[in-house]
């Protein structure tokens, strides 16, 4: 009997519950008509950073693809050439991906990089409706070089673009079918040959 | 008038309200879960989201239907349909409200009750089926525990219902209302309204019973394999199914279209409304606040403490009325 | 050391153990499992004393010693870690780093790099240098293959003593003192050797990188697998690093102490970029009216399987002919024999180059072998130009024993070393080898009248002493071929007379497998074009469209060795193993799974893979009875040495490059200036008689026809009176011309060619 009371009880209790809930007021803030301030170093889409001189500060070393815990991170390192200098020193990045929906924001490639080329800006509107668009290589990434320079976030001269506007703007190079660079020929080979053992 | 073009506009007028009430019962769902769960729900198609009916429907008339290679494809395309023809038909027999000019519903049956629940017991055959003919694991499982389930509850739910029909003394759904006029039976037959209201919940296959399509166990359930139109039937046909017990549930117990304290001046439709309602916020409100049953407690529960109760709360009023009358 | 050697007992950091007198005391750590850092020292090149990190703590010894250098001794009681010994090792690293550029992020040797390892083991973590650093060059073109990086060389020499031990070419080496030493070759030419690639891997720093790697990855990316190096048939085990299906490097395999001792040649090293090749097939190709038309695999089978069986029906099996099989695996070329034979046809031969014979017969002997030979003798073209590492081996037997070493024939050696040279395999008579227990014989396995007349000498002098035989021909697992029975059998034609036959008119299919003889046949491109286009259906298994492919009826889009698995026999006859270490482009197959398709089309029962595998990994047979088999050669082939050269003129010698071939070669772009050039190489007093200075271009003048625009090549130990061109080159093909004859140059002009591989 004692049990019995115990449950209709509890099932008042939660019944009570609920109903007191829905007078309540809803904490949802309607986004995105309504758009919160976050934290001054919230962490959101990458971006490459430039040196004054315009000069890419990647050198292509991959230690933030080491640190990535996502493994969100392709580096293919390249050397400069006195024709084609895109940084300063003997190596660049000739690719660098990110896949944005791999990634979890931790901010460690950040810390890795040992020329803070890759900084986490608080933009975050990126969704989309395909999956190979999420990967963002160089040319996304890249900030123009008229964005300013500085090392983070709250360096910026220009300050932060509202949108990502004409960084986004710019075609991918991206193969969007496949969610694959069309370079990588390597991972698009697995894929192929997983079908192909079958 | 002859009396087919009567019958043919009434049903249309029926099926029509009945339809909409579906679109918004299910809006109406949406929001109270939403706002039970502190979020605001629904609200971007049209003020408030009253829109975001038409919007779904536009949505499942436009999805890819898609029949699985190893499916029974007659069964598999006619299963949705049985749901909700059978789902549909119970309002043939549902009286709204009286007026002088006399009953407001398609048809006055004297054994209403009996079609309503003959009706009903049919619609297990659209999910079974649905489930078999999918050729594939999981809805076969969902359909299953669909039969087992059906079977177990709606013993109860009809012997709950055999209280009232006593103290009635009659199974015309008109005449059970009537019946009521000075005493809701929800008073006397108070352990037959609980059983009743359990015993549809599970009947319909809403949480907490909904084991014949726990997400988290079977995917989808019986309907895993439809898409498109098709699921979008199976769905019309467990909110009409909703409906129809709370409609019934409004005649049984709460006095059907009999107005709240005397206030005769509020025509009866609208109290008949209003009492569905209120039936309709009970299921979503219990939908919000009760988790999911465990199948074996669920049998158990249907078979060692319903089926008794049921039993028992029969045989005490049948004892009453004989011994009273 | 000679009888036992006395056992000495010490305790190294509290374990006792017993070793061998004379052990040093890295090594004695190594038994019980001890690493002791080291920089300078490689049990390769032995201690040299430089860099001091291996400093240990040997009790009753007022300081620090080095582990690299000191002996163990009875009752030494060892330390090799404790404050004093990391101490020590902390002020050496201090001075190492003083001037290091600590560029990791951007160093090809960050990851795997030992300074790293050992400044986190035992660095001090902050420099006190308050001065700024040495600057140094950077990046410096040490030559075709290297990059050297001076800043980053802490000078131990490795590199510089495995030029001088190993290899024994003595051309890097330090220059300037100080802190402003540089790493250089002695002449200030570019760094030339066919096994550059070992520095990069000695070095323990990323001093010298490879071009071909230099940024291309991080060690941490590379997906590493063991398999065997199928360029040549020296067999050495090489580590397959992928990363996105491409192989960016290859690196030795330390262990491998059996082939390759820890070494690889620049081919095996650098010749894999052909893998990911944007003109690798992918489909199979069928010409019809004149184009190529895409077919689909079981299409392409079907209709060779039809081909094969109207041929039988229609003219009988001895118009069937398969070729090929010597750079395929042992299990693919038992397939192509046990296919063929089933329908009857015994025209198969694997000999599709030079090549004529693969095993030396019951004599032949191991790697170990060479380098206890006392005397060396190497006929025709010398194993360093088919099989590098064998060469090394024989290096190791002069500098190391004192081996003396005879040359039969024109071939000039790459490497300045003390020979003899004889012009034919019976003047060796005069040399009074019989003074020695011990003969390696190396001959090429071209001209079967060489083989036969150095088999009668060497069987000559057998009695009584150990007599070592090898072929170091050039085609990679031909000894597999030969093992496997691609050769003719009861009447079959050998490759030659297949050819002849197709020229007549007798063939109506051929089937090539992985080789291109229209490039390496002797007779000439345009002899053997004309004989494979005269068959109605020929059939080419190829990575690449070349010149065999081009003139077939149906190509074959196949994979190469590090993308399939088998066994393949190495030059002495031992059981290789390969294993997949790239993914293969889709819509390729290997030559296994073509011939099990075919087999099937052609409802031929083929062994199960555990039987096949079984049947390739047996010992290798004795296939010939000596060099020169006859069984093994047409009649006519046999007949005594042509007599010698004529008076005036030059003598032909036509050799192979170290990256002579049309295939890998050719199809891989990152070798860059490794491609050869077409040469015309001459001696100094050569030269000099024929007016002809370096970079020259001239014409040769043989009896086949004249070969053009070759670029003239003054080295030295070539052979006075002879002119030494490249056989395997696409783009000058002198497989027309006969080695031995006398040529003339012709149409001298001088105009400078940059400077390629000699
Ligand atoms: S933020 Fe974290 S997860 Fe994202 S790319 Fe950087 S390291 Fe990887
Ligand atoms: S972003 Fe930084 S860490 Fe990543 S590759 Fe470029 S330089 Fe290295
Ligand atoms: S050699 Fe080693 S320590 Fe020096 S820069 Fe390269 S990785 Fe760093
Ligand atoms: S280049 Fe490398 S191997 Fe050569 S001395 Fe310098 S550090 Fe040693
Ligand atoms: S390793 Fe011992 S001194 Fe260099």
């Amino acid at each position: 009997m004692r049990t019995f009371i115990g449950a209709i009880v509890s099932l008042a209790q939660g019944f009570y519950t609920t109903f007191q809930f829905f007078f309540q007021k809803k904490p949802t803030i309607a986004y995105p008509s309504i758009k919160k301030q976050h934290a001054p170093r919230f962490h959101g889409l990458h971006e490459l950073r430039r040196y004054a001189d315009g000069k890419e500060r990647c050198i292509g070393c991959e230690l933030c693809a080491i640190a990535c815990p996502a493994n969100a991170i392709t580096v293919i390192g390249a050397e400069n050439t006195p024709e084609d200098r895109r940084s300063p020193g003997e190596r660049y990045a000739a690719r660098y991906e990110i896949d944005e929906l791999r990634c979890i924001f931790c901010g460690l490639c950040e810390e890795a990089c040992p020329t803070d080329a890759i900084v986490l800006t608080p933009r975050f509107e990126m969704s989309d409706y395909r999956r190979g668009s999420f990967i963002y290589a160089k040319d996304r990434l890249l900030v123009p070089p008229e964005a300013g320079v500085g090392t983070s976030p709250d360096e910026r001269p220009n300050g932060i673009p509202s949108d990502l506007g004409s960084v986004l703007a710019q075609k991918s190079t991206v193969d969007i079918a496949s969610g694959y660079s069309a370079t990588w020929r390597g991972e698009l080979l697995k894929t192929d040959r997983k079908g192909l053992a079958g | 008038m002859p009396l087919w073009l009567f019958v043919v506009i009434k049903s249309a007028l029926v099926l029509f309200v009945v339809v909409t009430t579906f679109a918004y019962a299910m809006l109406a769902e949406r929001k109270v879960l939403a706002w039970m769960q502190l979020r605001p729900g629904p609200n971007r198609v049209g003020p408030w989201g009253l829109l975001q009916p038409a919007a779904d429907a536009a949505k499942m008339l436009f999805k890819e239907d898609l029949t699985p290679a190893t499916a029974d494809s007659l069964i598999y395309r006619l299963a949705p349909w049985i749901s909700m023809i059978t789902a549909m038909g119970v309002f043939a027999v549902i009286p709204f409200s009286e007026s002088s000019s006399g009953l407001w519903s398609i048809g006055d049956v004297n054994a209403g009750i009996l079609f309503v629940f003959s009706l009903t017991s049919l619609g297990v055959y659209g999910i079974s089926l649905a489930g078999w003919s999918s050729g594939s694991k999981f809805p076969l499982l969902g359909s299953l525990r669909s039969t087992a389930q059906m079977i177990s509850y709606e013993l109860a739910m009809t012997l709950s219902v055999v209280g009232v029909l006593i103290l009635a003394g009659t199974t015309s759904l008109a005449g059970i209302v009537h019946a009521q006029n000075k005493l809701w039976f929800v008073i006397p037959q108070f352990l037959g309204f609980i059983i009743y209201v359990i015993t549809a919940v599970a009947e319909t296959n809403r949480a907490p019973f909904d084991l014949v399509e726990a997400e988290t166990e079977l995917v989808g359930g019986f309907h895993t394999e439809y898409s498109g139109l098709r699921f979008g039937l199976f769905f019309i046909a467990e909110y009409l199914n909703m409906i129809t017990v709370s409609c019934i549930a409004t005649l049984l117990f709460f006095g059907g279209w009999n107005p709240l304290f005397g206030l005769s001046v509020i025509p009866g439709i609208v109290w008949f409304v209003l009492k569905v309602g209120f039936v309709i916020f009970i299921y979503i409100w219990l939908r919000a606040t009760l988790p999911r049953l465990r199948y074996d407690r669920l049998m158990a529960f249907g078979w060692q403490v319903l089926l008794p109760l049921a039993t028992l709360n029969l045989m005490a009023t049948a004892a009453i009325v004989a011994w009273k009358g | 050391m000679n009888g036992a050697p006395k056992e000495v007992t010490l305790t190294i950091d509290g374990t006792q153990l017993t070793v061998p007198e004379g052990t040093l005391l890295v090594e004695a750590a190594k038994r019980i499992k001890t690493d002791i850092p080291v920089y300078c020292y490689h049990p390769k090149l032995g201690p040299a004393g430089l860099c001091r990190i291996c400093l240990v703590d040997v009790e009753k010894t007022p300081k620090l010693q080095i582990a690299c250098n000191t002996t163990v001794g009875e009752g030494m009681v060892v330390h090799t870690y404790g404050p004093k010994v990391e101490d020590g090792r902390r002020a050496v690293l201090e001075f190492l780093l003083l001037n290091h550029p600590l560029d990791c992020p951007i160093c090809d040797k960050g990851g795997e790099c030992d300074l790293q390892d050992y400044s986190i083991a035992y660095g001090q973590g902050a420099s006190r240098l308050a001065d700024p650093k040495e600057i140094k060059p950077k990046a410096i073109d040490l030559g075709p293959t290297i990059v050297l990086d001076d800043e980053r060389c802490i000078v131990c020499q490795r590199c510089t003593r495995f030029d001088e031990i190993i290899t024994l070419e003595q051309s890097l080496v330090v220059k300037d003192r100080g802190q402003r030493d540089v790493i250089a070759t002695a002449t200030g030419t570019p760094y030339v050797s066919m096994f550059s690639g070992n520095v990069t891997e000695l070095c323990p720093v990323g001093a010298l990188t490879s071009k071909t790697y230099r940024f291309k990855s991080r060690p941490w990316d590379l997906n590493r697998s063991l398999t065997t190096c199928v360029q040549c048939s020296a067999g050495c085990a090489i580590n397959v690093d992928e990363r996105h299906g491409e192989v960016l490097r290859t690196m030795s395999v330390p262990g491998d102490d059996a082939v390759s001792e820890g070494w690889l040649c620049d081919r095996g090293r650098y010749n894999v970029g052909f893998y990911s090749d944007p003109r690798r097939l992918t489909s199979p190709l069928l010409r019809r009216d004149g184009e190529w038309v895409q077919l689909g695999w079981e299409d392409a089978i079907d209709l060779w399987a039809r081909t094969l069986h109207e041929a039988v029906d229609s003219a009988g099996p001895k118009s069937l002919a398969a070729l090929g099989g010597g750079r395929l695996t042992n299990e693919e070329a038992y397939l192509i024999g046990h296919v063929f034979r089933a329908l009857g046809c015994e025209n198969i031969d694997w000999r599709t180059g030079r090549q004529r014979q693969a095993s030396p017969g019951p004599r032949g002997g191991t790697y170990a072998d060479v380098e206890s030979a006392q005397a060396i003798v190497l006929v025709g073209v010398p194993p360093a130009q088919t099989t590098p590492i064998m060469s090394l081996r024989i290096r190791k037997a002069v500098s190391q024993r004192g081996a003396r070493m005879i040359l039969v024939g024109d071939y000039a050696l790459p490497i300045r070393v003390a020979h003899e040279r004889v012009a034919r395999p019976r003047d060796l008579a005069s040399l009074d080898l019989d003074r020695y227990e011990r003969i390696a014989f190396f001959w090429d396995g071209i001209d079967p009248r060489v083989g036969s007349e150095l088999n009668e000498f060497a069987e000559g002098l057998a009695e009584g002493r150990k007599i070592f035989t090898y072929v170091t021909g050039e085609t990679p697992n031909a000894r597999g071929a030969e093992g496997m029975g691609l050769v003719p059998r009861s009447g079959g034609r050998d490759s030659v007379g297949m050819l002849a036959a197709a020229r007549d008119g007798n063939l109506r299919s051929l089937a090539i497998f992985a080789a291109n003889p229209v490039l390496h046949m002797p007779g000439g491109a345009d002899s053997v074009r004309g004989a494979i286009e005269n068959v109605p259906f020929v059939v080419t298994t190829e990575l690449f469209m070349t010149p065999t492919a081009e003139r077939s009826t149906l190509v074959l889009p196949a994979r190469g060795p590090f993308e399939k698995s088998g066994h393949t026999f190495d030059v002495t006859g031992a059981v290789r193993v390969l294993r997949p270490g790239v993914a293969a482009p889709t819509g390729t197959l290997s030559d296994l799974e073509i011939l099990i398709a075919l087999a099937s089309a052609l409802g031929v029962d083929v062994p199960g893979p555990a039987a096949l595998h079984r049947q390739a990994a047996l010992h290798a047979p004795w296939v010939a009875r000596g060099f020169g088999d006859p069984a093994l050669f047409a009649e006519g082939e046999l007949k005594a040495p042509r007599a010698g050269a004529k008076a005036t003129g030059l003598r032909l010698v036509i050799a192979a490059d170290l990256f002579s071939g049309g295939g890998t070669v050719y199809h891989d772009d990152r070798l860059g200036e490794l491609r050869p050039l077409a040469t015309a190489a001459l001696s100094e007093h050569t030269a000099a008689v024929a007016e002809v200075h370096d970079g020259y271009l001239v014409d040769i003048v043989a009896a086949e026809g004249t070969l053009r625009g070759l670029v003239v090549r003054v080295a030295p130990n070539h052979v006075d009176g002879t002119v030494t061109i490249l056989e395997g080159l696409p783009d000058a093909p002198a497989s027309a011309f006969e080695g031995g004859q006398t040529v003339a140059l012709a149409n001298v002009r001088a105009a400078r060619v940059p400077v390629g591989v000699a």
